[in-house]
């Protein structure tokens, strides 16, 4: 932390720089290639260093009523009887954190929303040399710009805000605004943003089903958003059929609607990490890897536990496709946190980054994985024509 | 079971022997006919009451290492003499050493996580803290009347950093009459009986002469009382095989052993089915435990044990394999922020019947297994007298 002084000073200067209100759009863009965009301004990539390139700070992602389609969307499994329901309404307390982690529902659970928990979980992660930490909360789960811009000023840690819309049932009803006002709305938080403070990223773009036309629409918008402004997509598949398909649809979707897929992180890709030959046929489309759920606890119903995920780094990076891996940890609850006994952002590199290391992989695989993967996804790209 | 009550019988033991008295046999209690019967804290039961039973679990414990064990970096001493709570519960699961992670004494505590197991149907829960582990004799007599549960207690001494000082020199038949009397008199004036010879503290790698004469001792007592054998490890690799040698050796049926932590056997199936062909029992435990010492990150999860539980049972050894939590650190407990007495209950069984495992031999793994293997074998004289 001695350097604090220096850092808020350059971060501050970094607020003096950026465009005023306004969309400003291409002449914006042009001159955000080549550096990355965080809360608190431009810096440039080198200044990155170890990234998490999917977390959540601040979110609210309790369902908002509790309907039965609300349950249905929202992929969660409803508690029934009474044990379940209590466990559902209680206050997240120690002594519930045993039945939650294995599956338990639990309200207070997915609701992060105290500033100072946050600031002390971060602190964390940089006491253990985390340097930059990509925040995916979308629109209308409780997203807080400045709220991210004062953890980044109080920690020291660079935090790069994602443009994303909630999706349902959290997010507008039915088929929701179109391609074009959604594009419109991803591109107002890249390069106008909220008071100064704007996203550096698409993403977190929780896709629920590739077949929908809410879902299609999404992509469509955030292939545009992200060849207008040059910023890069982290999409997360539904993570309830087959994960192969699920990619692949997604894949097919953005590449359709002009999306350079070498500017895609695909997340839940764990999911396959004991299938390295459809993982590889995923990287040769040219996206990234986004292996984003470390840090859980394991135990009977692990399908795919962190030692697999381990695993299937050190084969793709042996094979050759280290440049398009990366890890975070995806926190977005309670129960993930520290201080709730759970690994915290610091997980990566206080916990994995050894045992990573004790499985073979190289400093330099290790270089790749956590610095420069994610600096090169989030160095915004030069706009590529008009938005359409 | 507290030091003072075995220094003196140490030292009887010593004075016969300097004395050149013959040792064992002679200077033993009279031994009960036990056969058929499960030896409880509150007395011998009829096995068919012992219902589903947890194999191996710790409810009072004692077992904070020794400061030559303790971690030496300052900041770690610092969080190993707090109390475990919520906001260093990250810390100790992620292994931490914590003193009071290895330190279970609450009787409420223990009623209420226990009663959460009977609930779900359990029906018995085998106590295996030894000596110098903690043991609490009348605790547990206490908590099988609050629970209704049967308790059975273990008896024996655990592995060496545990063992009362001067022990190296106790002799194997000091120690045979040591447990011997703890199964048929009970512990320490209580009149409160074991019902197992465990956990004994039998690592390996290599076996030292200690461990070997605690297997001999343990062999003997099992001989002479008819009571079972639960085995800590019980040797490494091909030392399984010299562990059993002793046993089988001294007379005792190898189905009256349960080898415990044997959770790698459900990884390297080759050498589970050579140490089942001795007729063992071998036990997976340390079920649902979140973390600690290794963290959340290790080569396995409990998924990879269940797996291979489920083909071991499709081979047919459903008879030699029964189950427990292994609970002695308090972040197991439901409490504090583990899954407590329940886990397998609630998680482990249905995870292996979706992998395709019967109701039936769950029924045996769970039921028929521990009851046979607690109910007592007729007792016997030593081997070669």
């Amino acid at each position: 932390m001695r350097h604090l002084p220096l850092r808020i000073g350059l971060l501050l200067l970094g607020i003096a720089i950026l465009p005023g209100a306004g969309p400003a759009r291409s002449a914006a863009g042009g001159e955000r290639a080549g550096q990355v965009m965080t809360v608190t301004g431009l810096v440039s990539p080198a200044s990155l260093g170890l990234t998490l390139p999917h977390e959540h700070l601040l979110i609210d992602s309790r369902l908002p009523d509790e309907a039965e389609d609300t349950w249905a969307l929202s992929g969660r499994r409803r508690p029934t009887g009474e044990r379940a329901l209590a466990i559902y309404r209680a206050p997240l307390a120690m002594d519930l954190l045993g039945p939650v982690a294995l599956g338990s529902d639990n309200r207070d659970n997915w609701l992060l929303d105290s500033e100072e928990t946050a600031r002390r979980e971060l602190a964390e992660f940089r006491s253990f040399g985390g340097r930059t930490l990509v925040e995916l909360t979308p629109r209308g789960l409780g997203r807080d710009l400045a709220a991210l811009h004062r953890l980044a000023v109080a920690t020291g840690v660079q935090i790069v805000a994602g443009a994303g819309v909630a999706p349902s049932p959290w997010g507008a009803a039915g088929h929701g605004p179109d391609a074009a006002a959604l594009t419109r709305e991803l591109l107002a938080d890249l390069l106008t943003g909220e008071g100064g403070v704007c996203a550096g990223v698409i993403g977190e773009l929780r896709v629920l089903d590739p077949a929908s036309e809410r879902d299609r629409r999404l992509l469509m918008a955030a292939a545009r958003a992200s060849r207008a402004s040059g910023a890069a997509i982290v999409v997360t598949p539904p993570g309830r059929g087959d994960p192969g398909a699920e990619a692949t649809a997604i894949l097919d979707l953005l590449a359709a609607a002009g999306a350079d897929l070498r500017r895609v992180a695909l997340g839940r890709a764990e999911r396959l990490a004991k299938d390295l030959p459809r993982l590889t046929a995923l990287l040769a489309r040219g996206p990234y890897l986004l292996f984003d759920a470390l840090g859980e606890w394991p135990h009977v119903n692990t399908l795919v536990s962190d030692h697999d995920v381990a695993v299937a780094l050190r084969e793709l990076s042996r094979a050759g496709h280290g440049a398009q891996l990366l890890v975070s940890q995806g926190v977005a609850a309670k129960i993930r946190l520290k201080a709730y006994g759970g690994g915290g952002y610091a997980f990566i590199p206080e916990q994995y980054r050894p045992y990573l290391r004790k499985l073979g992989l190289t400093e330099g695989e290790l270089q790749a994985l956590l610095v420069t993967n994610p600096q090169r996804l989030l160095t915004l790209a030069a706009p590529q024509g008009d938005a359409r | 079971m507290s030091p003072s009550r075995l220094f003196p019988t140490l030292a009887i033991g010593l004075l016969l022997a300097t004395l050149g008295a013959p040792a064992g046999a002679a200077d033993l209690p009279p031994i009960p006919d036990l056969t058929g019967r499960a030896l409880t804290v509150r007395g011998p039961v009829d096995p068919a009451a012992l219902g589903p039973t947890l194999m191996h679990e710790h409810l009072f414990i004692d077992f904070k290492a020794p400061r030559s064990q303790r971690p030496e970096a300052a900041t770690d001493a610092e969080l190993s003499l707090q109390p475990l709570r919520l906001d260093n519960l990250a810390a100790v699961r992620a292994g931490h050493w914590c003193a009071d992670n290895d330190f279970l004494g609450s009787f409420d505590d223990a009623v209420a996580e226990t009663l959460a197991y009977k609930e779900l149907g359990g029906g018995t829960i085998v106590e295996q803290s030894c000596i110098l582990l903690g043991r609490d004799p009348i605790a547990l007599f206490r908590l099988s009347n609050a629970t209704d549960l049967h308790v059975v207690m273990g008896a024996g001494w655990y592995q060496k950093a545990y063992h009362p000082p001067g022990f190296a020199a106790t002799t194997v038949e000091e120690m045979t009459e040591v447990m011997v009397r703890d199964v048929v008199e009970g512990v320490g004036g209580t009149g409160i009986r074991a019902g197992i010879l465990g956990e004994i503290g039998i690592n390996g790698r290599p076996l030292i002469d200690i461990e070997l004469r605690m297997v001999r001792a343990t062999a003997r007592a099992a001989r002479l009382t008819g009571a079972p054998i639960s085995f800590h490890v019980g040797g490494v690799g091909e030392e399984k095989f010299t562990v059993l040698g002793i046993v089988a050796e001294e007379g005792v049926d190898l189905g009256r052993v349960v080898m415990s932590h044997s959770n790698g056997m459900a990884l390297d199936l080759e050498f589970g089915r050579r140490v089942l062909a001795t007729g063992v029992t071998i036990e997976f435990d340390w079920l649902g435990a979140p973390g600690s010492p290794g963290g959340f990150l290790g080569s396995y999860t409990d998924r990879d044990i269940a797996i291979g539980i489920a083909q071991l049972v499709r081979e047919g050894y459903a008879r030699q394999i029964v189950l427990g939590h292994d609970i002695c650190n308090k972040l197991q407990l439901r409490k504090y922020g583990g899954l407590g007495y329940t886990y397998i209950h609630e998680y482990f069984l249905p995870a292996l019947r979706e992998l395709g495992v019967s109701e039936a031999d769950i029924h045996t793994m769970m039921v028929e297994n521990p009851a046979r293997i607690l109910a007592f074998a007729p007792p016997q004289e030593l081997v070669g007298r």
